[in-house]
């Protein structure tokens, strides 16, 4: 799980989280909510992101998750064969249209046999 | 390092080794003074290695390119001679704007997109060491390709997204199960195997449909050279531009999928190569290709057919014109998931003492990349998982 939790804002609006898939490979992912004991999980979706599904899901009111931890999990693969591929994930928690403080949570690296698991976590802090 | 890796990289030294007798060989065929035997490990299809001749091939395959590649060369090029070096390959797009990009993002505008057109464009830097008496010359070429058409670009092929997403994600996790077990589950590593195995039976399928598909190239690459090896010496050694297509016979049902049609033209500008009559020395020439490669077969197995008219004007001599043609069998060795086997037989006609036989062989990994130990590691790597 990341160190340092994402930055909600008691009194704003609804908080969204977005999922990035980039280096034009193909993703699924699943994002899950757990109490703040890492208990108790709710999927909110699974998903994959050449679906017609919007790759960003709302949250909910910030009192409604304040100390509760997102997770998502999944996987990415390349549609070339062979070496010399990339992946990127990039999580953004919003606010607003806004990637609140820490809200930032970037996954990029090399794409070693083709596909790869990912699989994260941060718990949202409503002030 | 793991006994795999120690596996690999004896693998790789072994395959080195065996380059040196094999590109040295030399044996007497008919009337013609004589032919070169070339076990040639290093194909890459950067366009940096294209344009300083390194490739078997006259007329370059258009496709796609990667974000980042490393290939370490070990070749005889187009006079004969033997070059090592090393080449590194880049998609910039892909590699500095890549992390944002979507699958969505990059299939936006069938017909025609900015943002596909730079993320098929791929740079490319090589340097060679001539090792013969003959060459001994440093030659190093900065190389541009660029792909406006390619209908076997993977990431536009929308049943590989149906493919992909019947690969099942672990359960969900059920009530009374904790984020830390979770987390235990996730990484324990048989989900990262089944996830690698599914998605390259995909990936497979795919390249069945479209290993021959049609698609465009148009490149370009400087090169300069250092003709005693020596950094004060470096001069300007010419440019290449070439442009290929591939034809894939979409429109045609009993050939398309048997069959591709690669038509290319190469112009080599101000290009230094050796003097065979004065060893030592360099002429400069420019030189015109106009080449066809037939290839026939399946995707493990095929037979390509090459012709091509070359028209060479060295300074200060008469033009000469010229033409190699060959045949070359390219087959997936049967017990590796990814090696590839190659001989091509051949002649060139019309240069005098230059003309020659030739017999190149080549072993390639992946779709006509060249092996390091990384994708050597790869290719046991996945040996172990799949036996």
């Amino acid at each position: 799980m990341q160190d340092k939790p994402a930055q909600l804002s008691l009194s704003g609006p609804n908080a969204f989280v977005n999922v990035t898939i980039g280096q034009a490979q193909f993703g699924k992912f699943r994002l899950i909510l757990w109490d703040e004991t890492g208990r108790n999980p709710q999927v909110l979706t699974e998903q994959t992101n050449v679906d017609n599904i919007p790759d960003f899901v709302d949250l909910g009111s910030p009192s409604d998750v304040n100390r509760k931890i997102l997770q998502w999990e999944g996987f990415v693969t390349s549609y070339g064969n062979g070496p010399g591929q990339n992946y990127s994930i990039i999580i953004e928690v919003k606010q607003a249209g806004q990637v609140v403080p820490d809200g930032y949570i970037p996954d990029p690296g090399a794409l070693d046999g083709g596909a790869k698991p990912f699989f994260g976590a941060v718990r949202l802090f409503a002030v | 390092m793991n006994l795999k890796h120690l596996k690999a990289i004896l693998l790789w030294i072994i395959i080195q080794f065996l380059v040196v007798p094999f590109a040295y060989a030399e044996i007497t065929l008919g009337s013609l003074p004589a032919a070169d035997a070339n076990l040639d490990l290093a194909l890459p299809e950067t366009p940096a290695i294209y344009a300083l001749g390194l490739t078997p091939e006259s007329v370059s395959r258009p496709a796609s390119p990667r974000a980042l590649v490393l290939d370490l060369l070990n070749g005889v090029d187009k006079s004969g001679n033997f070059q090592t070096g090393i080449a590194l390959a880049t998609a910039p797009y892909l590699l500095f704007a890549g992390d944002r990009l979507t699958i969505n993002e990059y299939r936006k505008n069938e017909d025609f997109s900015w943002i596909r057109l730079a993320a098929r464009t791929q740079l490319s830097v090589a340097t060679t060491k001539g090792t013969d008496s003959d060459d001994k010359a440093v030659r190093a070429a900065l190389g541009f390709r660029i792909v406006p058409y390619d209908l076997g670009d993977p990431r536009q092929n929308r049943e590989l997204d149906s493919c992909f997403a019947t690969i099942q994600l672990p359960q969900a996790p059920k009530q009374g199960e904790d984020l830390k077990e979770r987390e235990n589950k996730y990484n324990e590593g048989a989900f990262k195997t089944q996830v690698q195995q599914a998605a390259q039976v995909c990936r497979e399928k795919h390249e069945k449909l479209y290993w021959n598909a049609s698609a465009w190239e148009l490149g370009a690459a400087p090169t300069w050279i250092q003709k005693e090896g020596s950094k004060d010496q470096t001069k300007w050694g010419g440019a290449t531009f070439w442009t290929s297509y591939a034809y894939g016979f979409e429109h045609f049902s009993t050939l398309k999928e048997t069959s591709q049609l690669v038509l290319g033209f190469r112009y080599e500008l101000n290009n230094q190569t050796p003097d065979l009559k004065n060893a030592g020395r360099y002429v400069q020439q420019d030189t015109a290709l106009l080449g066809a490669q037939l290839r026939l077969g399946k995707p493990n197995l095929h037979v390509s057919f090459e012709g091509s008219y070359w028209r060479i004007a060295p300074k200060g001599t008469k033009v000469q014109d010229a033409y190699r043609v060959s045949l070359a069998p390219e087959f997936k060795l049967p017990m590796l998931d990814n090696l590839w086997f190659q001989v091509s037989v051949g002649g060139t006609g019309g240069r005098g003492l230059d003309d020659r036989l030739f017999i190149m062989s080549a072993i390639r990994f992946g779709n006509g990349n060249t092996i390091d130990i990384s994708q050597v590691a790869d290719m046991l790597r996945n040996q172990s998982v799949t036996h």
